[in-house]
């Protein structure tokens, strides 16, 4: 399937078949529809409305924390609010001013390292990310050797845990109390920035063999394990490279709202970003489509709530408790009758080649179901991820001796 | 000496609470392979239900059954309009609709009855003590496991003679083949909600009792340990919940008793940090039946 038309639709054959330059276009479209909305608001909004965008963008990071691991593996996480936790009070605790820290009232016995540390931007993200990479990488052992719902209960209690240790550990974290004082670095451009990144490094992971693995895993465990996929191993890379991301989101998090409690990073905000990856869909374009329409309806909740709520008997002046409601019965309403989420599990740009793919051949007269045979994309293909697994471990090992026995192998594997 | 056997006593308390919690939620799995997050809910019902019934003067000896009954109703109830649309889902689908359910019910408890604890106003009897031998021991905790053996011992007995209890572990075997020896689907299902939300009333009484107040985020706790005993004994496996729920309590209580007073705040970090360890060596639980260890689909 050489490229051989030239021109946009030879140009998009050639990049459809190369993983790195189908992430680059993807995660550059998914960008720039984001870098509109951004530039949009900071135009024409109100301060409120920027606002929003801006903690939009943070939990954007976050959500594609979640969805680097959940989109790609299917297994629910609840401990990456916990590495959101981890990457702001890093970021809390080497950039707070030494001489704040060393006030009775803040941390003045911690190490003096952590107390002279008074860092700027670029450090903090990074240490950020590196704690809770450091944490993610130990706890990954455990986590990926369990399947099912295990697997899932014990990243709630890997939530627990860094809970109850930044919620008690007093010295480092002022345990239960509020710490304020952070400078503030978060800018909208700042989290622009940060979010972009997030996006191409989670497109470049799913498009990747380790995330075209993990993703087979998820549409199959035993038929992609029968096709010589490690399980584990391809759940513990997404499993760190996530809990980065996560920590990155807590960074910004941290120097925007410049103060922290341990309470903040709890269930409230984890069923949040879940309810986000849930109603956008798996992908990463999925993410950010979640986050947004999240975004819009809690938005829309919260201002209708203020103005009180007159439902024939039922008179409330304010609902504490609704918003919670509305995306409760949300995610109930998707994974009854749309499980795969807003964009099912498609990409931006997947979708726009199945649309221009689907109107060409409206505009040739084809009946639509002809489609997916004839275009060099079988979307339609349920098996796709599965296919592609066996086809390019084929690829990689058909010079070898040992050929045709890796091509049954492969059928087998898309057999099943 | 008398301060083991106090904290003998404390662990089969705490332990049969545990055990109720995570048999509850074992016998859900086992037969639909639904993580149910709203088993803690269940809990709360049960407390709100007891305190409207007592601000309506209802005799506790009334109050006990109907807080049980209404937990169980909840459950068949959660049953029918939440998880049968969901039947038949990946395991991560149902878990997520189950965490959305345990959110939509936790909130409108919020909206309805607000933020702030109601108090229960339990009998007097809830708080005696008495002692033998120089250990005083609360007539509660002696209630506790009490109920909780004579309780399992018939939900065993249930399960091994009775045509439906049979039905049921059939049917935790393999749904459609039960299905096709003629047991009704929708009534099995059912039945499995309505005794775990039977469970999870019993067991709302003795947890709350203790602390006697309920709130919209009361059933949290209670959900969690069930969860976790569930998990250490291995999702699915019913006397493993039971094994679990003691083993989860043995944990909480020895490091209660060991560690030094500066480390007691960071008491449930090392019980969850043993767990993770246990499901490090043993990552289908202590008692792996053979089909948890096939993930459901």
């Amino acid at each position: 399937m050489a490229a051989r038309a030239f021109g946009i639709r030879g140009v998009w054959a050639y990049a459809q078949e190369r993983w790195y330059l189908r992430a680059l276009i993807g995660a550059a479209l998914v960008s720039a529809v984001l870098a509109v909305v951004i530039v949009w608001v900071e135009w024409g909004g109100t301060p409120t409305d920027k606002r929003v965008a801006l903690t939009f963008l943070i939990n954007l990071v976050a959500v594609i924390g979640f969805q680097v691991f959940m989109g790609n593996s299917g297994v629910p996480t609840f401990g990456h609010v916990g590495f959101i936790a981890l990457g702001a009070y890093t970021a809390a605790v080497l950039t707070t001013p030494t001489e704040r820290k060393t006030a009775p009232s803040l941390i003045p016995d911690a190490p003096s390292f952590l107390l002279n540390a008074e860092f700027g931007f670029i450090p903090s993200l990074l240490f950020g990310v590196l704690i809770a990479v450091l944490v993610a990488a130990v706890a990954g052992l455990v986590i990926v050797r369990l399947r099912g719902g295990s697997a899932a209960i014990a990243t709630l209690a890997l939530l627990l845990i860094i809970r109850t240790v930044i919620g008690n550990w007093e010295e480092i974290t002022r345990g239960p109390k509020t710490w304020s004082g952070i400078p503030e670095f978060t800018t909208v451009w700042v989290a622009l920035l940060v979010a972009v990144g997030a996006i191409f490094i989670a497109r470049f992971f799913r498009e990747s063999g380790v995330g075209l693995r993990l993703r087979a895993t998820r549409t199959d465990e035993l038929a992609s394990s029968a096709v010589g996929v490690d399980i584990s191993r391809a759940r513990y890379a997404s499993w760190v490279l996530s809990a980065g991301i996560a920590g990155a989101a807590g960074v910004l998090w941290a120097h925007y709202f410049l103060s922290l409690a341990p309470q903040d990073f709890f269930f409230t905000l984890t069923f949040l970003y879940i309810v986000m990856v849930i109603i956008g869909g798996p992908s990463v374009s999925g993410a950010v489509a979640g986050a947004g329409a999240i975004t819009l309806v809690t938005e829309f909740v919260r201002r209708s709530e203020t103005g009180g709520i007159h439902l024939g008997p039922l008179d409330f002046d304010q609902v504490f408790g609704l918003t919670p409601v509305v995306l409760g019965l949300l995610v109930l309403l998707t994974v009854i009758k749309r499980p795969e989420g807003i964009l099912g599990r498609w990409e931006l740009d997947e979708l726009l080649s199945k649309a221009t793919a689907r109107f060409r051949a409206r505009r040739s007269g084809q009946a639509p179901g002809t489609v997916a045979a004839v275009d060099t994309q079988s979307f339609t293909d349920k098996d796709e991820e599965l296919g592609a697994v066996g086809t390019r471990q084929q690829e990689r090992t058909s010079s070898s001796p040992r050929r045709g026995k890796d091509k049954r192998s492969h059928e087998g594997g898309k057999n099943e | 000496m008398t301060e083991v056997a106090q904290y003998v006593i404390n662990w089969l308390a705490l332990g049969s609470i545990y055990a109720l919690l995570a048999l509850g939620i074992a016998i859900v799995f086992s037969l639909l392979g639904l993580i149910n997050f709203a088993h803690g809910e269940l809990v709360t019902v049960g407390g709100y239900t007891m305190v409207v019934l007592a601000i309506w003067d209802v005799p506790w000896a009334l109050i006990i059954p109907l807080s049980i009954a209404a937990a169980a109703v909840a459950a068949v109830l959660m049953e029918r309009v939440a998880y049968r649309p969901l039947r038949g889902a990946h395991v991560a689908t149902t878990l997520l609709g189950s965490l959305a359910l345990s959110v939509v019910i936790q909130n409108l408890f919020l909206m309805f009855a607000g933020a702030r604890p109601e108090a229960i106003p339990f009998p007097s009897w809830t708080q005696d003590t008495f002692e033998v031998a120089g250990i005083v021991i609360r007539t509660l905790d002696v209630l506790t496991f009490a109920t909780t053996v004579v309780l399992l011992s018939a939900v065993l007995l249930f399960l091994r003679r009775s045509a439906r209890g049979i039905a049921l572990r059939a049917a935790a075997e393999n749904f459609d083949v039960t299905r096709l020896m003629g047991v009704r689907a929708n009534a099995l299902i059912r039945g499995a909600f309505a005794l775990s939300g039977l469970l999870a009333g019993v067991a709302a009484f003795f947890f709350l009792a203790t602390a006697a107040l309920v709130s919209p985020t009361t059933g949290f706790v209670p959900l969690l340990k069930g969860f976790i005993a569930a998990v250490i004994g291995g999702l699915g496996s019913l006397s493993g919940a039971v094994l679990g729920g003691f083993v989860l309590a043995g944990l909480e209580v020895s490091f209660q008793a060991t560690l030094p007073e500066g480390a007691s705040p960071f008491i449930d970090a090392f019980v969850f940090g043993i767990v993770i360890i246990v499901l490090f060596i043993r990552p289908h639980g202590l008692r792996a039946e053979r089909s948890a260890l096939v993930e459901r689909a």
